[in-house]
């Protein structure tokens, strides 16, 4: 890993097409500024580890859990109404806006 | 004298779904693979009856490697994933219609406790077989979004 000290105002060039510039310090946070073609991804690492952690667990469990059983439950809850599947409430609920 | 091309029945062995059959014209082709699976770019996408609602994201790279995934609107009805800027692009997506979504299933200690990436949806451009995982800017939607298989709404 390559580690540099940058002041505010200064940048960074990663290749020909990345430039990242720091704006300013508040207290303990950085504000940071980043160029790149519209082809490249750019994630807060923390929720990039969160979803590769997700596809990891996915993955492993898909071979061990009992997956009919669990459809056969969910095909249960869905079979109400069309309209008001019994748990697609959940999803409105209030505390699952948090940033997660 | 005419020739005919037939679409040959390809074979691969997985765990769970055992042997599949697939046809060429089903793969799809994930240029970037998958978030943390880069590497992983070539799958078909399995629905056996036992199973439904969900499919299963199967690797032709790596056969052992497969993913349950859910539509995601079945799970939340108003879901409205809003890829940012050009994301969609590198899978020639230009507007929604083009594209299918397919969430990510978990599950917890217990059957109970499944749970869908809603933040990380995968992307399908049907008419061109190319997918992509995207993270969500919004925050408002969970890497884990319980779903609660098995328990009565409240």
């Amino acid at each position: 890993m390559l580690v540099l000290t940058r002041k505010p105002g200064e940048t960074i060039a990663i290749g020909k097409d990345i430039r990242i510039s720091i704006f300013e310090i508040d207290g303990r946070s950085v504000r940071v500024g980043i160029e790149a073609p519209k082809s490249v991804s750019i994630y807060r690492g923390e929720i990039y580890q969160k979803v590769q952690e997700q596809n990891r667990q996915a993955a492993r469990q898909g071979l061990n859990a009992d997956m009919k059983l669990i459809a056969s439950k969910l095909s249960k809850n869905m079979s109400g109404s069309a309209e008001n599947p019994p748990f697609i409430q959940n999803g409105n609920k209030k505390e699952q806006f948090d940033e997660q | 004298m005419i020739s005919v091309e037939v679409e040959t029945e390809k074979m691969v062995f997985s765990p769970v779904l055992g042997e599949t059959s697939y046809q060429e014209d089903e793969v799809v082709l994930f240029p970037e693979g998958l978030i943390g699976f880069e590497n992983n770019r070539r799958f078909i996408i399995k629905t056996k009856d036992g199973f439904k609602p969900f499919h299963w994201l199967l690797c032709l790279d790596e056969p052992g490697l497969l993913f349950p995934v859910i539509d995601p609107f079945l799970i939340m009805k108003d879901y409205r994933p809003r890829p940012s800027g050009n994301e969609l692009q590198s899978i020639g997506i230009e507007n929604s219609h083009d594209a299918r979504f397919l969430a990510v299933v978990t599950v917890g200690q217990t059957v109970d406790q499944v749970s869908v990436n809603l933040r990380g949806p995968i992307v399908i451009n049907t008419s061109r077989n190319l997918g992509k995982q995207i993270i969500l800017m919004e925050s408002q939607y969970l890497v884990k979004h319980p779903i609660k298989a098995g328990r009565h709404n409240n």
